[in-house]
């Protein structure tokens, strides 16, 4: 291959020879050589989210087995919901650890999955995250946690969740916390759990409830269903206050609201794909009314 | 170490590092996105099967050569039709709509101009040019020599340089 052959490739890779360039810019593809790389610099391709795209490697992953690397045990995620002597429970309140980096932290809008050396998990809610020693996993099982998150557990030593307004302590296998403002809610489906909140406890069996508001423990109640709502697309309350309710819009939505009258009670739920049902869903059993601006980012409720 | 790919963090990392090049250069053999980024997710998931066996600083190349394989087995090649972003010019001021019809089909010519390059023409320019890679990184990633790639650029420019002298 003759050297001019290549004489445009190697003037743009900034090759030539003061010579090449000067006989380059003579002859007459030079404007239109110039012209073309100029208008060419400028192309790129639509934008390409690196973080979304892993976080699906990882997530597909997890749901197939055979791609499972035997030498990484955190990669495995969501295969876990099945052990035996599972115990799921579901409670709210809000954390306290600002000064301490989460290990883990879903965004608005967004719901996380990660797992822990021993295969246990959690799934972490919209806005919510965690934080916990990796390096004694083994010996102390705590987690504290921001928000609310479903948690899977396996067998073995004790299991601990620390939330601001109290502590969850994991006496089978799987739980689900969620947790907001002064208010703690747990939902138990299978095995056993204790709350403790405020020097008082509480066991819980397979399918009951416990609501706890600024300290003061409800009765426990029994429930029907066997996954937290919000894992299946809705937001599920039992007397919980109007304003957390609206808080929790404001998070699944990541928009904001003006709330009035927020000191009822509301019991019922909402869905998380739908802004206008999800707000009827709220407005409606309560006998308000709700305005939203042009963006659906803000939203107005009214008497 | 040897199979620090293994590692999560390192995993992530090498895929921060290499997954869009990666989907850029599979979608100017295919100009379909959807397609390419499937087939980084595949790249990658034989990464991760193979990852004791692969080192961080020979991950770049398995991506390549395992995203190149994908090919080898298929017969049908459709038309390829890229589409580009970022021709558009800033200067609000000047955009008639004469001025904007103008620049769309300047761009929709670029993008059928590039289309019809042959491919290897087309993969190497585009990565010159979009990826901003010297060439001796794309002869390491095709697994070419230099010369090699100086020749397909030179191809390239040569059938594009009389683009503008259409307009």
């Amino acid at each position: 291959m003759s050297e001019i052959d290549t004489l445009y490739a190697r003037w743009l890779d900034g090759e030539l020879s003061a010579e090449e360039i000067k006989s380059l810019k003579s002859s007459g593809d030079w404007t239109e050589l110039e012209a073309l790389v100029k208008v060419t610099s400028e192309l790129s391709l639509t934008a390409y989210d690196k973080e979304a795209a892993f976080k699906k490697l990882m997530s597909d992953k997890g749901a197939n087995a055979k791609v499972e690397n035997p030498e990484a045990h955190r990669i495995k995620l969501s295969t876990i919901l099945s052990a035996a002597a599972s115990l799921a429970l579901l409670l709210g309140a809000l954390f306290f650890l600002r000064e301490e980096a989460p290990d883990a932290t879903a965004k608005y809008g967004e719901i996380v999955q990660y797992a822990f050396a021993d295969n246990s998990s959690v799934t972490l809610n919209d806005g919510s995250s965690i934080v916990y020693d990796e390096d004694n996993w083994a010996t102390e099982r705590l987690v504290k946690l921001t928000g609310e998150a479903l948690f899977d557990v396996e067998k073995g030593s004790s299991f601990i969740v620390e939330t601001k307004n109290g502590t969850i302590e994991v006496l089978g296998t799987s739980f689900n916390v969620r947790a907001w403002d002064t208010n703690l809610y747990v939902e138990c489906y299978h095995g056993k759990v204790r709350v403790n909140a405020n020097g008082n406890s509480k066991e819980l069996t397979k399918l009951q409830s416990l609501n706890i508001v600024d300290g003061t423990m409800g009765t426990i109640d029994s429930i029907s269903h066997e996954k937290p709502q919000w894992s299946t697309g809705n937001s599920r309350f039992r007397d919980e206050n109007l304003s957390s309710v609206f808080e929790e819009l404001e998070r699944q939505y990541d928009i904001k609201v003006k709330k009035a009258n927020a000191a009822k009670k509301f019991t019922g739920e909402f869905t998380h794909d739908d802004l206008d049902k999800a707000l009827r869903q709220i407005t409606k059993p309560m006998g308000l009314d709700y305005n939203t601006n042009k963006d659906s980012k803000r939203v107005i409720i009214s008497n | 170490m040897a199979n620090g790919v293994c590692e999560e963090k390192i995993y992530k990392a090498v895929f921060m590092e290499y997954s869009e090049m990666l989907r850029n250069f599979l979608y100017y053999k295919t100009s379909d996105i959807a397609r390419s980024e499937d087939l980084v997710q595949d790249a990658f998931t034989k990464l991760w099967e193979n990852c004791a066996k692969v080192s961080i600083e020979k991950s770049k190349s398995y991506l390549f050569t395992i995203a190149n394989n994908q090919f080898l087995n298929q017969i049908a090649h459709h038309k390829v039709v890229l589409k580009f972003e970022g021709l558009g010019h800033s200067d609000k001021d000047i955009q008639s709509p004469e001025y904007l019809l103008e620049e769309k089909e300047f761009k929709q010519r670029i993008e059928n101009a590039i289309s019809a390059l042959p491919e290897d023409q087309r993969v190497v320019f585009l990565m010159n040019r979009i990826d901003k890679k010297k060439y001796r990184e794309i002869a390491e990633e095709l697994g070419l020599s230099v010369k090699a790639i100086e020749k397909r650029m030179h191809n390239a420019l040569k059938s594009l340089k009389s683009i503008h002298k259409k307009l």
